[in-house]
């Protein structure tokens, strides 16, 4: 289905009016804002891989002298679907005379100027996108594979589109590990089964976004004010040990520099195979401007030789953590 | 359907040297890449001509990142050059460039004047490109380039020795801000024969991280653009047209925060016969063509039937 869209229309990104089908409070600092596609921007958006992001307009781009905040702001996405229910909205969000609608959700934490802007655009109203932009997580081809999603912080996101699409592929063994400073900084919508824990590193249903594809989820908070104590390398390592099997896990995972440099390492040291989404500053998010360079390791010997640098937005922004300089 | 009467009458089309675009809107260095890669974006066959990143001898990495930070109204970026170099430019990008239907300009930077002549040498027998525009004004590379463009006699030995080795190509010298005076580079780089002058080049600039007490830049300064210095260029722009560009007739192509037709319109009447649109294109690569038809809307509401009118019409 994806591939034929994806002909169809005959490119894969564009820039794209979206229109604002819901925001909603995720945590005591996060929003999330489901975006509705119509006509060929459904089709291109359909085509979206977990690991790519969209680059949001947070302001008017027809009244260029209203200039305020100049760049887009890069976003995960964390889901696409042509179901509401599926982003966790109810049937009435569907607009008429459509088309192929196509909904997008991004979650953001409302930090500046560009993610203030967006926490004031109400249902209706219209945000100038460009998406799907980057290379996302290569999810296995092998069914049986088994796969940990690690979201920290604002990271979060773009695991629960992984676990959408690895479940569509027909992988069944994927466990989150979500992690934050504290309660109130989980970028999701915590269930109620999350205050009963009583085993933090036995995996439940505490988060409604992996609900629909039934990834059961461990949670570690730094302050221990929910779930497991601890960061999330210290959760991966307490559940290894305790299910040996899942030594042999693909790791995704996404969030703060600190936590995936922590993350690579362990898998390092474990021999797991381990993706990465990073960050980094964006003038243009379409490799046009060589703003959003990450430093890579050099294979040569040579140590004096010049760094090698990837751009997040074309090459990225998913990597083979054993790739990255984590010390640049 | 008036505004496409109106569209009949009026002549766009401007002279960069020896090469005619069919509009004044080009793009500028470092903000569209070598094209290929706005190709899902904007229609870039619509452009007066297209403008490359700069390109050096070697291939450079560029600088350490942080690379690029928003400031009101603008953008501070220390990219460092980053690219690919002259073989690989030439066996990729250019063979891309070749299909496009508009006048190319390739941006040439260097460290040396070796460097730039090596580069104006291997690009002059190229048919694909219509000319140079020599980058003197990079503020960014700790090793040089902000030497030749802020002093008067290296610039013109350079303008003169990429014109003995490029002669059969349009030459472009873009300006460099940081200077005291910019009349004086512009007739510098006039008298060694540029055949037209881009200016502003970005002005240099610098953000602290104040809890860090760290610039943000990893390369420390950067060049600042988009909006917040478009009354610089514009000002620059009418110095050099009024001065030394008007009467040497050497055509000015304006840029420096041009973001819609309007500001476009300050340049021309300023003194500009042609514009580059930059940092808004990161934002907003369709303002290329909005810039275009906010031009030819304004001189056919105004009853002017050709953009030549307008240039330098500053009262
Ligand atoms: C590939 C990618 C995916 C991201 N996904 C998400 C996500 O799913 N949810 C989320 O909340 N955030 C995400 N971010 C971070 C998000 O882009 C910033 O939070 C946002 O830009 C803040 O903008 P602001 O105007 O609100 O805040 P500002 O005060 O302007 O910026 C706050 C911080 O955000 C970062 N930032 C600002 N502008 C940019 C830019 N142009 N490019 C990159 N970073 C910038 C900087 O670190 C800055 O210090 C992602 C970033 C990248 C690069
Ligand atoms: C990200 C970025 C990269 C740039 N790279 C180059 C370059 O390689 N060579 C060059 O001559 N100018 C370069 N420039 C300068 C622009 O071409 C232009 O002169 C300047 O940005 C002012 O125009 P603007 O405000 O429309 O961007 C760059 C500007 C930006 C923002
Ligand atoms: S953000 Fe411009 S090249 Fe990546």
């Amino acid at each position: 289905m994806n591939k034929e869209s994806q002909k169809k229309s005959g490119r894969t990104r564009g820039q794209f009016v979206a229109r604002v089908a819901a925001q909603l409070q995720r945590g005591e600092h996060h929003r999330a804002l489901v975006l509705s596609f119509c006509g060929e921007s459904a089709e291109v958006m359909a085509c979206a891989e977990p690991g790519q992001f969209v680059q949001v307009a947070c302001r008017d781009i027809s009244r260029p002298r209203m200039s305020v905040p100049q760049l887009r702001r890069p976003i995960s996405i964390s889901g696409v679907s042509e179901d509401p229910i599926a982003l966790g909205l109810g049937n009435g969000h569907c607009r008429d005379g459509c088309g192929r609608e196509v909904m997008v959700r991004i979650i953001y934490r409302v930090h500046g100027p560009g993610t203030n802007w967006l926490a004031h655009q109400a249902v209706g109203e219209e945000i100038d996108i460009i998406g799907p932009l980057g290379r996302g997580f290569n999810l296995p081809k092998d069914k049986d594979t088994r796969v940990i999603l690690i979201g920290g912080g604002v990271g979060l996101p773009p695991m629960f589109f992984s676990a959408d699409r690895l479940k569509r592929n027909g992988c069944s063994d994927v466990l989150g590990i979500a992690g934050a400073a504290t309660r109130g900084l989980f970028c999701c919508d915590l269930l109620n089964e999350a205050d009963g824990i009583e085993d933090a590193l036995v995996p439940g249903k505490y988060v409604r976004e992996f609900g629909p594809s039934n990834t059961p989820v461990l949670l570690a908070a730094d302050d221990g004010s929910i779930g497991f104590k601890g960061n999330v390398v210290q959760a991966l390592d307490g559940y290894l040990k305790r299910n040996e099997q899942w030594r042999s896990a693909e790791v995704f995972a996404c969030g703060p520099k600190p936590m995936l440099r922590a993350v690579a390492n362990f898998c390092q040291e474990h021999s797991m195979n381990c993706q990465v989404c990073l960050e980094s500053y964006m003038g243009c998010g379409i490799g046009v401007c060589q703003s959003c360079a990450v430093a890579m390791r050099s294979e040569g010997k040579d140590r004096e030789s010049p760094k090698k640098y990837r751009l997040v937005c074309a090459h990225g922004p998913v990597f083979d953590a054993a790739k990255v300089d984590w010390d640049a | 359907m008036n505004a496409d009467n109106d569209k009949k009458q009026v002549d766009l089309s401007v002279n960069i040297g020896k090469v005619r675009l069919a509009n004044p809107v080009m793009t500028a260095s470092g903000t569209c890449g070598y094209a290929y890669e706005l190709r899902d974006f904007v229609d870039l066959g619509r452009l007066g001509a297209f403008v490359t990143k700069s390109i050096t001898r070697e291939e450079r990495v560029g600088n350490a990142p942080q690379r690029t930070v928003e400031t009101a109204s603008g953008l501070l970026n220390a990219i460092g050059l980053a690219n690919m170099g002259l073989d690989k430019f030439i066996e990729g990008p250019l063979a891309l460039l070749a299909r496009m239907s508009v006048p190319v300009f390739v941006n040439v930077a260097g460290k040396t004047v070796d460097d730039y002549i090596a580069v104006a040498e291997a690009l002059a027998g190229r048919d694909e490109i219509a000319g140079l525009e020599i980058n003197v004004s990079c503020p960014n590379v700790k090793e040089g380039g902000i030497t030749f463009g802020t002093d008067p006699k290296i610039l013109a030995d350079l303008v003169g020795r990429v014109r003995q080795v490029a002669a059969n190509k349009v030459l472009i010298a873009k300006l460099t801000p940081n200077v005291t005076d910019i009349t004086v580079t512009a007739r510098a780089a006039i008298d060694a024969g540029a055949d037209a002058l881009s200016l502003i080049n970005t002005l240099t600039g610098m953000v602290v991280d104040v809890e860090r007490r760290r610039p943000v830049l990893a390369n420390r300064t950067g060049g600042l653009s988009g909006p917040a210095i478009k009354p610089v260029a514009v000002h620059m722009v009418e110095r050099v047209y009024r001065e030394v560009a008007g009467p040497a007739k050497v055509p000015i192509i304006g840029l420096g925060g041009i973001a819609c037709a309007l500001d476009a319109l300050e340049f021309i009447i300023a003194g500009a016969s042609a514009v580059g649109v930059g940092t808004a294109v990161l934002t907003n690569p369709p303002a290329l063509i909005e810039v275009i038809e906010g031009i030819e809307a304004y001189l056919a509401r105004h009853g002017m039937s050709s953009v030549a009118e307008l240039v330098g019409s500053l009262q």
